[in-house]
């Protein structure tokens, strides 16, 4: 009898397959990965992903390719310009990894919008919970490109009592830290968090791409126990001037 | 301030004088600046005369009194690597650290 996390028994994940406990491959195959944001962020996490695990992904964003996108945004080509990059990066994952399960939304994700795509809403009554369709878990994954945005997801993950796995980047700078649930934004950025002025534009391609790295490893910190990861209550800042990391504790 | 002192306690919050009043004193602290706040200073690190004790908000007006740009500047402190609130009073600082959330993505 074939086990859940048998599709990981593929020699395409040879690689890593051993340094995965099984607990945590059945995570990762049991979790619907809804991912805010396909820019800088969300290209190089969902790249990582999708090549770590044929993973059930929800992508949203509302935007098109612009052309200053593509200094960092690993997904998309010249070609692409003007195209919505949700259906984008779908397409490009699905050529990546053929095992994912994975539906574009061009839209920005918010509660009306997630209300909208999904007959259980996140804003379920008391004592009862919003619907993983064909998923035990749900997390999302926090790619966006401003605070506002963010306080738009936070009610989603609180009714589905989902992890936020954050990144946020600038200039040189970046961050990640993962709120589990019963935390939110404020309790990392403080309550006037979606005060904080929008990203200034100018940014580096590795950083994100280094942000990403941390949110993934997060992730799979998550899967190997739910509870408890490196970064719950822990913010990790980088500063790419100086190559360093610092670990501060905001729980 | 003022006078001999004869000892130092420490209640665990404040350092106290003979009299169990708080003492205050001074420390040369160290300053770390992220992301455009190292441009708005002219620096990523700096080390300070802050008088303590003193809360998180007093703290913040004293680094904006040595770099006024900071007043408009959204951040949070670290004192040893822990975000403190605005209101927590602060007996020592060994590293504070002023961290502005990046948003873009």
């Amino acid at each position: 009898m074939s086990k859940p996390t048998d599709a990981l028994r593929n020699e395409r994940y040879l690689r890593h397959y051993e340094l995965l406990s099984e607990n945590a491959r059945h995570r990762l195959l049991s979790t619907r990965f809804i991912v805010a944001g396909a820019g800088g962020l969300g290209c190089h996490l969902l790249e990582l992903l999708v090549r770590i695990a044929p993973v059930q992904l929800e992508i949203w964003d509302p935007a098109v390719l612009d052309a200053p996108d593509l200094n960092r945004q690993a997904l998309y080509t010249p070609q692409d310009l003007g195209q919505p990059k949700a259906t984008l990066a779908v397409e490009r994952l699905t050529a990546i990894n053929p095992g994912i399960q994975a539906v574009a939304h061009v839209r920005a994700l918010n509660v009306t919008a997630y209300n909208e795509q999904h007959q259980s809403p996140p804003h379920a009554p008391q004592g009862s919970s919003a619907a993983a369709p064909q998923a035990a878990h749900s997390a999302l994954l926090d790619c966006l490109d401003s605070f506002v945005a963010r306080a738009g997801i936070e009610p989603i993950a609180q009714a589905l009592a989902a992890p936020i796995f954050h990144g946020g980047v600038e200039l040189w700078y970046g961050q990640s830290t993962t709120l589990l649930p019963g935390c939110g934004y404020s309790d990392a950025f403080g309550p006037d968090f979606a005060a904080r002025a929008p990203a200034a534009k100018p940014i580096l391609p590795h950083i994100p791409a280094l942000i990403a790295s941390l949110q993934v490893a997060e992730i799979l910190a998550w899967c190997e126990s739910p509870d408890s990861t490196p970064l719950s209550g822990v913010l990790c800042v980088y500063d790419g001037r100086r190559h360093r990391l610092d670990h501060i504790q905001w729980r | 301030m003022g006078g001999d002192i004869d000892s130092i306690t420490y209640n665990g919050g404040d350092f106290l004088d003979t009299r169990g009043a708080p003492l205050h004193y001074y420390c040369m602290t160290r300053i770390r600046y992220f992301g455009p706040l190292t441009e708005l200073t002219g620096t990523n690190e700096e080390h300070l005369k802050i008088t303590f004790p003193l809360t998180v908000g007093e703290l913040r007006g004293a680094l904006e009194q040595q770099h006024p740009a900071l007043a408009a500047e959204s951040f949070r402190i670290a004192v040893d690597a822990v975000i403190r609130d605005t209101d927590t009073t602060l007996s020592a600082a060994g590293e504070v650290a002023c961290l502005p959330a990046f948003a873009g993505g």
